[in-house]
């Protein structure tokens, strides 16, 4: 499984190493320890920092979450304006600048889009801080973050098993036919 | 060999530095105390130096990690991808209004709004082309794969051989060949073509007067016999046979319409060509529900045929029926924008059922907004005659007739239509006759008059009428299909 994780995020190189980045700045300002250098290699690590567990509640939830914010934002926008020209406007081979562009623009937007997620670990981690027994987060924190831990802890494993790859791969198909 | 004490570190020798907690750093925190051994000292990152007091890490490690940056080239690949973001939000912004005009294209095809899905899909390349030509760069293209999908509305407004014609301006030959979407326009277009080499020289020489009519039918019927077997072909020769048939013999109606069920019954499927001539059949012939149907079906192959809205129309004035001429101006709204069409319905509605008011400050309304069709300044004409407002009348038939000749000489071959012309001639009829002369037009009248000779032979019935004073305009206007024609 590993391997295959490890292909993906090889896959996706463009995505993976800025989610590495993010973490780490992220991480860097929660107080971490950032354990390992690089942000690409051959362990289940790969396309994350492994760092230290935040002190704090929000460390744990910004390490967990704003990283993916961002992949977010900047993945959705990157390519919706690689594949619109694409898939509707049948931008082809024939415009000879535009068309890799626009292919790169897309590229580099879906590799963000499939590297959303934190480590299991992190996500666990997040919810284990928000909701567990001992010094879990107040009432209004607890219902406000539900459903987004929930979307990341099953995002993390959705990106373990590189199942999102799966996923992006089908609706690009689908958009281009 | 020992390493060098760090931070009075004491070196464990002991220690195996491969070994490393694989487990989840959840568990390794959750998991309950374990008892201690001297291993359970040992830093988790180097595995060599003891660990420091109340931490995971030996100092050196631990130094190591607070101080360790994030290369500069992260920083640098973060920073280009901001500006690509910036860039892509440009290119996003800038592709938004031709790809806004696609969708809306293709919804028009799917609800069969072919006029609309056409005009949509030009307006997607004139916009990437104007916002090109605004920015003197070239940011936004739409590829020639649009245009494949632009041809299905071209079949449908026009005849499907158009739809090739169109195509091949943008792709080969081959390409249209081997594309599965592509390949029936090319295969209607052989199909007329291969007729067309063969019945063009009897037309040619019908109309050069080198051939009698009947040697060219039975030249033509002959063509019959070859192409009996294919059906694509054997269309053209019948539609060629039918030409010639009506041109040369002015069949009439009934004949018309008889040999064109026979042509139906022969090659199905042509319905591009079939339901708009029912539609004129059905009405000269005062068949007026196969008409309606006919009109029906017509619609539903495209939501966007004014003629069959106003056939429709005409029908409903025909049976006196109020009603259903708003039902067909709704249904008209149902599937297409208040245009001048609408306008001038909704006059024609209102001048035939004797709001003759209303009427006028419609038509008013409607020429501020758009008056570039000249139907408009012949509605206007007919309520200035429907008023015995010669003047008017004659002026308004003036600039509908001069909008329709340009038009006409721009290759809009269908502008200068029988109808206009019975309006201009008899408004400009009427006001020689009884009009004021004060027409900013006056001067042309005998000119215009003169393009009419011999036109009183093959005016309509109601023209002769109000002409010859034996019905007044107004009971013309607001009595049958509410028109001259």
């Amino acid at each position: 499984m590993t391997v295959i994780y490890i292909i993906c995020k090889i896959l996706t190189c463009p995505g993976a190493y800025l989610r590495g980045f993010l973490e780490h700045i992220v991480a860097k300002i929660c107080g971490c320890y950032i354990e390992s250098d690089g942000y690409i290699r051959m362990d289940e690590v790969s396309g994350h920092t492994d760092h230290s567990f935040p002190l704090k509640k929000g460390g744990a939830v910004a390490i967990a979450f704003i990283p993916g914010i961002l992949h977010f934002v900047f993945g959705v926008v990157l390519s919706f304006a690689g594949i619109l020209p694409l898939a509707l406007l049948k931008v082809d081979f024939s415009h000879h600048i535009l068309f890799p562009v626009y292919i790169i623009v897309t590229y580099i937007g879906v590799s963000m889009l499939c590297n959303l997620f934190p480590l299991v670990d992190d996500a666990l981690f997040c919810k284990e801080r928000l909701y567990g027994k001992e010094g879990g987060a107040n009432i209004f924190v607890r219902i406000i973050m539900f459903i987004p831990t929930v979307i990341c802890i099953a995002g993390a494993y959705i990106e373990r098993y590189c199942i999102n790859i799966l996923i992006i791969g089908a609706l690009l198909v689908l958009m281009f036919t | 060999m020992n390493d060098i004490p760090e931070n009075g570190e004491l070196i464990n020798e002991t220690a195996e530095p491969e070994v490393k907690d694989n487990s989840s750093k959840i568990k390794r925190k959750n998991a309950p105390a374990p008892v201690e051994t001297p291993e359970d000292n040992i830093c988790i990152v180097c595995g060599r130096n003891r660990k420091l007091k109340g931490e995971d890490y030996c100092s050196s490690c631990l130094n190591t990690m607070r101080h360790r940056r994030p290369p500069v080239f992260a920083f640098i690949a973060a920073f280009l991808v901001v500006v690509l973001t910036l860039v892509a939000l440009l290119m996003l912004y800038l592709n938004y209004a031709p790809a806004k005009r696609i969708i809306e294209g293709r919804a028009a095809v799917r609800e069969n709004r072919m006029q609309d899905a056409y005009d949509a899909y030009e307006d997607a390349f004139n916009l990437a082309q104007e916002l090109n030509t605004d920015l003197n760069m070239d940011l936004v293209a739409v590829g020639n794969r649009i245009r494949a999908e632009e041809a299905e509305p071209i079949a449908v407004l026009y005849v499907p051989y158009y739809a090739y014609n169109f195509l091949s301006q943008y792709f080969s030959e081959e390409d249209i060949k081997s594309d599965p979407q592509m390949l029936p326009y090319y295969e209607a277009n052989a199909d007329y073509k291969a007729a067309y080499d063969e019945f063009s020289k009897y037309t040619t020489a019908l109309n050069e007067g080198e051939m009698e009519t009947d040697e060219a039918l039975a030249k033509i019927r002959e063509l019959k016999e070859k192409f009996k077997d294919d059906k694509g072909k054997l269309f053209w020769v019948l539609y060629a046979e039918s030409y010639v048939d009506v041109s040369f013999n002015q069949t009439g109606p009934e004949k018309q319409l008889e040999y064109l069920e026979n042509m139906e019954k022969t090659c199905p499927g042509q319905d591009w060509y079939y339901l708009g001539c029912y539609r004129n059949l059905y009405f000269q012939l005062g068949r007026y529900k196969e008409c309606v149907d006919a009109c029906n079906a017509e619609l539903a192959l495209n939501h966007n045929e004014s003629e069959a809205y106003f056939t429709k129309l005409k029908v409903a004035f025909i049976n006196e029926n109020y009603e259903a001429s708003n039902d067909i101006l709704n249904e008209f709204l149902q599937y297409n924008e208040k245009n001048d069409e609408y306008s001038v319905m909704q006059i024609m509605i209102d001048r035939r059922f004797g709001d003759i008011d209303t009427a006028d400050s419609d038509c008013e309304q409607a020429m501020k907004v758009g008056s570039g069709l000249p139907e408009l300044h012949r509605q206007k004409a007919l309520n200035a005659l429907y008023r015995n407002d010669y003047t008017a009348a004659f002026e308004s038939a003036y600039n509908a007739y001069s909008m329709a000749y340009n038009l006409y000489t721009g290759g809009s071959a269908e502008s200068l239509n029988s109808v206009l012309l019975e309006t201009v001639y008899v408004c400009t009829m009427m006001y020689k006759e009884h009009g004021d002369g004060m027409s900013e037009f006056h001067s042309d009248v005998d000119d215009l008059l003169a393009s009419f000779k011999g036109y009183d032979a093959i005016a309509t019935e109601n023209s002769k009428a109000i002409l010859s004073g034996e019905k007044t305009a107004e009971q013309v206007l607001s009595e049958g299909a509410g028109d001259l024609a």
